[in-house]
């Protein structure tokens, strides 16, 4: 049984990763394109080895041809598969003696989404859709009693990602001991989506935001990783082997990729987060209106629907409002039509060369856009240039630049002024010449987009693939939305 | 930040705006400037969002998401009691200390009340319908042709019936 639970080392990830998308069922159902393919994917990999997309209750009770019949009407109008096979049903009947209580959700496989929540009746606006009961929470303060003496002796800062991280790559360890079997065995087995675990050519063809992101990621999972390895010394008795990085890199990106935000008081704003087994199997879409909060009165967390739901459908829950990029480092997939979408131009904006602009003086307009915080954080959405840009562009189009003449403290005097509104522009020439180095900026991502999109188009078609595909597309689609823009003379 | 649903993802702003009209976009750009957005584009979606509210004061909210703005107007008594005295919209700049000396139905105090019965304290609606008749008092009109101040005695006196919702 502890088998499973061992996440596999690196060696044999790209073997998941290259696996086809799963086969539909149904050819006119659905687009085909798996778009938003969870981390959860991996695991219905797996399942499809043996069981493919046909459900599997069917081969559990011998029933006849009338009842599948039946049972094929019923679910005529469903949208994906329902799955009821061992594991789920022994994690039902878990949360049941955990006190959940039923909810209108189930379990099934969705052709563009991979694993997901499906609503087993109508549900109405304003319901609530998921009760996850306090004791089933696990929260630092949920914690205390197992680790709270221990992180007090160990006199370190920790965490709360860390030390849930931690938790459940003990409770892996010895899951028989735990009581917690039933939800360890409905984790996904691997995390091949995400791009920190990405094989390095393909990470080099992730947007240079992103690449930062994932090595920011990497960097705090090692660092956690460490301070565990360090506190694990004195406290070695938790332990029945020793902890490898991959077991607690997979805890670690378990907690990344199911927690919830959970407002616990005197902690600092990192340290509020929760897992809640049950709720993290809801899949994310921009346009799903959602509240989630801790609910005093029943003493749980619940998610309450703004929108109303048919039955068969899925039920999606909002993570945040996030772009694509985010969204795939953070949970190893994406979403189609993300209007929260953007492209970072911040390398090729400090790269950009203007004629008739020195070193220095290029330094010292950098320093200014620093002073007035407007330095980086420069994006294109699809049809509008950031602000920032726009003003961290004016500034670098005031040439000649010297610092000493009156001419050029008096540019400074009239961009700060445009910055803060009192003006429309510096000058009339200096806002002929933003749109034609914009777009040069422009010219450069649009290159380089269609550079990835071209070895992404020689690689074998992998989720991981078609994520990045997707990235660039959308990339490539905002940057002719700008050009297109631009030629049409329209104001920025 | 990865945990879902993190209430501190969306920011809000409030600021007061003359409706209809395009504000000074310096009184925009400190606050929204540094976040991205063009205080230009917004002031004029503040204005498009305020049309009903041509030339009356009203709090608008900005709740931005992602470097995204939504614009929505906050409903407040005075500006839904004077909305509710149908004047013909006028120059804020040319008219100074504008009096409002109209009259409204008792109805519309109780169309208002029903709009703002979500922020009033009060247990029944006739509560919240004095606050609104205060407010009507404040701005200096008439509620069906009597001082508001007199309906409230009546409706305490229950000479005047208040729906309960």
């Amino acid at each position: 049984m502890t088998e499973l639970f061992i996440p596999v080392p690196t060696g044999s990830v790209a073997a998941a990763g290259q696996m086809p998308p799963p086969k539909r069922r149904k050819p006119d159902k659905a687009p085909a394109t798996p778009i938003q393919s969870n981390s959860r994917e991996s695991v219905s990999a797996r399942n499809n080895g043996s069981t493919s997309t046909a459900p599997v209750y069917h081969k559990q009770s011998r029933k006849g041809r009338t009842s599948r019949l039946r049972t094929a009407k019923k679910n005529k109008d469903l949208n994906g598969a329902i799955i009821k096979d061992q594991e789920y049903l022994d994690f039902l009947e878990w949360l049941k003696n955990m006190g959940c209580p039923r909810t209108k959700l189930t379990l099934a496989e969705f052709s563009n989404t991979g694993r997901g929540m499906m609503a087993t009746k109508d549900i109405k606006a304003g319901e609530v859709i998921v009760q996850v009961p306090e004791r089933n929470l696990v929260t630092m303060k949920s914690l205390q009693s197992t680790y709270g003496a221990r992180i007090a002796r160990f006199g370190k800062k920790v965490n709360s990602h860390m030390i849930i991280a931690l938790h459940i790559a003990l409770l892996v360890q010895a899951p028989e001991r735990s009581g917690w079997l039933p939800y360890l065995r409905m984790l996904p087995k691997k995390f091949d989506t995400m791009p920190v675990r990405y094989p390095s050519e393909l990470l080099e063809l992730l947007p240079q935001n992103a690449q930062v992101h994932v090595k920011k990621q990497k960097a705090k999972i090692e660092a956690d990783y460490n301070i565990t390895l360090d506190f694990l010394q004195t406290n070695a008795d938790l332990l029945t082997r020793p902890l490898q990085y991959e077991e607690y890199e997979w805890a670690w990106l378990v907690v990344n990729t199911r927690c919830i935000y959970l407002d616990a008081k005197n902690q600092s704003a990192a340290d509020n987060i929760a897992l809640a087994p049950m709720l993290d199997f809801l899949n994310h879409t921009h346009d799903a209106k959602t509240e989630g909060a801790f609910c005093t009165k029943t003493k749980s967390y619940q998610i309450k629907t703004l929108l109303p739901y048919k039955k068969g459908e899925q039920v999606f829950i909002n993570y945040g409002p996030h772009d694509n990029c985010f969204i795939l480092v953070e949970y190893g997939f994406v979403t189609p039509n993300n209007p929260y979408n953007y492209v970072t131009v911040d390398n090729d904006f400090m790269q950009l060369s203007i004629p008739g602009e020195s070193a220095a003086a290029k330094k010292d307009k950098l320093e200014l856009l620093d002073m007035a915080g407007y330095h980086g954080d420069y994006v294109l959405h699809r049809n509008d240039v950031s602000f920032r840009l726009l003003a961290g562009m004016r500034l670098r189009l005031v040439n000649p630049f010297n610092k000493s003449s009156v001419a050029t403290q008096l540019a400074i005097a009239q961009w700060h002024n445009v910055v803060n509104g009192e003006l429309d522009q510096i000058s009339p020439e200096n806002e002929r010449l933003v749109p034609i180095h914009i777009e040069r900026l422009c010219d450069e991502i649009l290159a380089l987009a269609k550079k990835n999109l071209g070895i992404l188009a020689r690689k074998k078609t992998t989720f991981t693939v078609m994520h990045l595909q997707q990235v660039w597309i959308e990339a490539r689609d905002i940057i002719l939305s700008i050009i297109d823009k631009i030629h049409r003379k329209e104001e920025l | 930040m990865p945990p879902k649903l993190d209430p501190n993802e969306i920011k809000i702003i409030y600021l007061r705006a003359t409706g209809g009209e395009v504000g000074a976009s310096s009184a925009l750009a400190p606050k929204i400037g540094p976040l991205g957005l063009s205080p230009k584009k917004v002031g004029e979606d503040i204005a498009k969002a305020t049309q009903d509210w041509k030339g009356l004061r009203v709090t608008v909210q900005l709740t931005i998401q992602n470097r995204q703005a939504a614009v929505s107007v906050v409903p407040s008594a005075s500006s839904l009691v004077i909305k509710a005295l149908k004047e013909a919209p006028r120059d804020r700049k040319k008219e100074k200390n504008i009096k409002h000396n109209g009259n409204i139905s008792l109805d519309d105090v109780i169309e208002i009340a029903r709009i703002m019965r979500h922020k009033s304290l009060a247990r029944e609606l006739s509560g919240t319908v004095k606050e609104i008749l205060g407010t009507a008092f404040s701005v200096g009109c008439t509620v069906d042709g009597q001082n508001p101040k007199d309906l409230g005695d009546a409706i305490d006196a229950g000479e005047v019936e208040i729906p309960e919702a």
